[in-house]
């Protein structure tokens, strides 16, 4: 949900016709913190910077692009306000969509080492012989989701 | 007239229909802080984009907060302008704004005289949450011969636009790029040198931040100055002794005609002259060509082209050799007074002197950024020598002086040099608007007539109005006098005698509303017009001061053309102090 209001801000940030500060600046602000927050950087006094600068953008904007632009960040935070609290204070992604936050990781129990995931791999993270367990190397990873998409042993587990 | 009866703060008030709440509240003596809006009232001119939001209140069953400027009163309303809500936005808003801001104070030439950093100081930010990560939007920098553009501290106020556009119909500048990346800048995002560009300075004149500042020329002085070889000359316009004082925290409209001459002194300038006494010149050349082509005119001569335009103002000549370069047999061939100055300097008073021109360093104090552009022109230099080589602002010299440790307040007032700082006060009055065909009437009255004038002071052709016309009675010639300052109102002439429907025998075009005393040189007016008014007023105070009034009888003229010059419009005159204009169009539209 976090990256699904940062999604929508991304939007707004290309939309704002610039003409006022509020929404000039203010939405990319917005859109920087909420980076933060998905990389997992996030304090816990930045929710209510997160809430006082939503706010003051609708209050202040001056037209109707502007006045409704952080409505995304504010319901979410509202309805969502549990996972907001776990990116800042777990530093996780409990919805598995800020790339940042998560990490792909082979169960060893599963894995028959069939070696679809390292074949799929477009950085080559994974390595293992064939018949043995394979191994994410998480500094190579860049979170794409394909290995996840091709096991057919339920052996990749997001974490 | 209607009028709406409202509650700001707990307190009623009531006015006329169409008022807005920043003004009602004013009444009240609450000041709410701006930063985009900017009101020159006597002017006609108003710029209200809406668009810092610095401005917010809290208005009673309102949604969302209402920025004041651009919102007016309604019957019944509950205005409160400092709840916490109104309180947390401003500050709110203003971080956003400096977050995008370069933190360069120190070493920005807006420093002190900042709109944004008082702004910043009077809402007590101490700090800008985010700025570790907080990308900034960034522009190439622009350097002109006038003016430098430095859009990193633009804050989109929008003023020069409104300047640009509206108030001189320049049309230089214009808003490109959406959102983030919006910035404010000539088309096709060329360089300033290369638009329409007249460096009038009009937008430097009303720039809340460091964004648009003129091009430092100081230092070259500085060195011009410790250079033995060279004999420095300074000249300094009219509008610069009546609002030189407010840099130095004196009443706007203070005159510092003496102190500033001492101050020049100090500096180390070899000679203290006065762009008055080529005022007076200018004076005797355009009013010679005025009445040479009225009578030719009156006699039927069809090549003889009525109206005159005055040519004083490079601001507006560069205008006209953009937008109306095929009427460019129109204005008056005279140099301005600064080229007049520069031209006499190098040869009459350096041959007094007995030195060579090469030699001689001669530097204007203008209230004009246009200058710097003017005394660069090729035309206005022999061999690659320029007849005037630096041109500072007021606002630059004021500079110069605190640097020199000099108290300008303290000094003793000092007298110009002899002979290029005698004066009349047809020479002073340049400065206004008005004031140029003031002087001029002055003296080819008494020339065209035989007469002498009684009434000295023209006020019919005073005032603020941005196009003003007068019939002024030669002894039986009604001679029909057109006034325009701004390049709008002068647009709005100049269709006319395009168009050949203009009445007038002779029209006077400054770029700068008010004048000269109005420009973008001068010290910064920040929206107030009562300060161009109180330096309009100490113009014509210094005029009434003056022995002598009219340009015709000033000695040092009368002898410059017994031992130099002959007599106005001679060969020699027109080499010296005449003109030709071109086709600017041709000329800037080079690609970057
Ligand atoms: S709120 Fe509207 S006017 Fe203001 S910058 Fe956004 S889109 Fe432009
Ligand atoms: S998520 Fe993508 S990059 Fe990471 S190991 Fe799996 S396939 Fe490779
Ligand atoms: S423009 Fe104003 S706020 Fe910005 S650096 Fe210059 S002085 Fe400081
Ligand atoms: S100097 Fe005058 S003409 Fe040039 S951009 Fe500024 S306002 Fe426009
Ligand atoms: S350049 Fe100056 S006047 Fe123009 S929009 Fe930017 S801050 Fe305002
Ligand atoms: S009105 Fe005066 S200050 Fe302004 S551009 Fe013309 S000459 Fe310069
Ligand atoms: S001063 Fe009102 S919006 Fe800028």
């Amino acid at each position: 949900m976090v990256s699904m209001a940062k999604f929508f801000l991304e939007f707004t940030v290309e939309e704002s016709c610039g003409k006022c500060a509020p929404c000039r600046i203010g939405n990319k602000r917005l859109h920087e913190l909420l980076g933060q927050i998905c990389e997992g950087k996030g304090k816990l006094e930045d929710l209510d910077r997160l809430k006082n600068m939503s706010l003051v953008i609708k209050d202040t904007s001056l037209c109707g692009l502007g006045q409704t632009s952080p409505n995304p960040v504010l319901s979410m935070m509202e309805n969502f306000r549990e996972e907001y609290l776990a990116h800042v204070n777990d530093k996780k992604c409990p919805a598995g969509q800020c790339k940042s936050l998560m990490k792909y990781i082979i169960n060893a129990e599963n894995c028959v080492g069939c070696t679809a995931c390292a074949r799929v791999c477009p950085v080559n993270a994974i390595t293992g012989e064939r018949k043995e367990v394979h191994l994410i190397n998480q500094e190579i990873c860049i979170k794409c989701g394909a290995c996840f998409e091709k096991c057919k042993f339920d052996a990749i587990y997001i974490s | 007239m209607e009028t709406v009866k409202l509650t700001i703060d707990n307190k009623e008030i009531e006015v006329p229909r169409g008022t807005t709440i920043l003004k009602a509240a004013k009444e009240l003596g609450i000041e709410i802080p701006t930063l985009c809006y900017m009101d020159l009232h006597d002017l006609n001119i108003e710029n209200k984009p809406g668009g810092c939001r610095i401005c917010v209140v809290e208005v009673q069953g309102r949604r969302n907060l209402a920025p004041t400027c651009s919102t007016k009163c309604e019957p019944g309303m509950v205005v409160k302008t400092h709840t916490a809500r109104v309180l947390n936005a401003r500050r709110t808003v203003m971080e956003f704004i400096l977050s995008d801001h370069p933190k360069d104070c120190l070493i920005c030439p807006k420093s002190g005289t900042c709109e944004l950093q008082d702004m910043a100081h009077r809402l007590g930010i101490r700090e800008i949450p985010g700025q570790e990560f907080a990308e900034m939007s960034t522009y190439r920098k622009d350097t002109s011969p006038s003016i430098i553009r430095d859009l990193d501290k633009c804050i989109m106020c929008r003023r020069c636009e409104t300047m640009c556009n509206d108030v001189q119909t320049v049309g230089a500048l214009s808003a490109f790029n959406r959102g983030f990346q919006a910035a404010v800048g000539p088309a096709f995002e060329q360089n300033l040198e290369y638009s329409s560009c007249t460096y009038c300075g009009q937008c430097v004149a009303v720039c809340p931040t460091g964004a648009l500042t003129e091009v430092n020329h100081v230092p070259q002085v500085l060195k011009a100055l410790n250079d033995p070889t060279k004999t420095v000359v300074v000249q300094t316009a009219p509008a610069v002794r009546a609002a030189l004082g407010e840099e130095f925290g004196m009443e706007p409209g203070t005159l510092v005609t003496g102190k500033m001459t001492a101050a020049l002194r100090a500096l180390g300038f070899d000679y203290v002259f006065d762009t008055d006494f080529a005022a007076d010149l200018t004076i005797m050349e355009e009013g010679t060509e005025l009445l040479d082509r009225l009578s030719r005119h009156l006699k039927g001569d069809k090549t003889a082209r009525i109206p005159i335009l005055t040519s004083c103002c490079p601001g507006w000549v560069n205008f006209f050799e953009y937008y109306y370069s095929d009427m460019k047999d129109v204005p008056s061939t005279a140099k301005s007074p600064q080229q007049m100055f520069g031209a006499i300097a190098k040869s009459y008073f350096a041959e007094k002197i007995g030195i060579n021109r090469k030699d001689m360093v001669v530097v204007s104090i203008m209230p004009c950024l246009a200058k710097k552009y003017e005394c660069q022109r090729d035309e206005f230099s022999v061999d690659g020598n320029p007849d005037v080589d630096f041109s500072i602002s007021t606002r630059e010299l004021a500079t110069f002086i605190k640097q020199a440790n000099i108290d300008i307040r303290n000094l003793h007032d000092e007298e110009f040099d002899s002979p290029l700082g005698e004066s009349t006060g047809a020479g002073v009055i340049f400065g206004n608007t008005g004031g140029v065909i003031e002087a001029a009437c002055r003296t080819a009255y008494e020339i065209f007539t035989g007469k002498k004038l009684e009434r000295l002071e023209f006020t019919e052709l005073r005032g603020m109005e941005g196009v003003r016309s007068a019939t002024l009675d030669f002894d039986g010639t009604p001679i029909k006098i057109g006034i325009a300052h701004g390049l709008g109102n002068a647009r709005k002439l100049l269709d006319d005698v395009k168009n050949g429907k203009s009445e007038f025998t002779a029209i006077e075009v400054m770029a700068c509303p008010g004048g000269c005393i109005g420009c973008g040189g001068q010290p910064l007016h920040h929206g107030n017009s009562d300060i161009i008014k109180a330096r309009a007023a100490a113009i014509y105070t210094e005029d009434r001061k003056k022995p002598l009034r009219k340009s015709h009888e000033n000695p040092f003229i009368i002898k410059l053309y017994e031992e130099f010059l002959g007599k106005p419009g001679s060969e020699k005159s027109h080499h010296l102090l005449h003109t030709h204009y071109f086709d600017r169009k041709d000329k800037i539209l080079v690609k970057k």
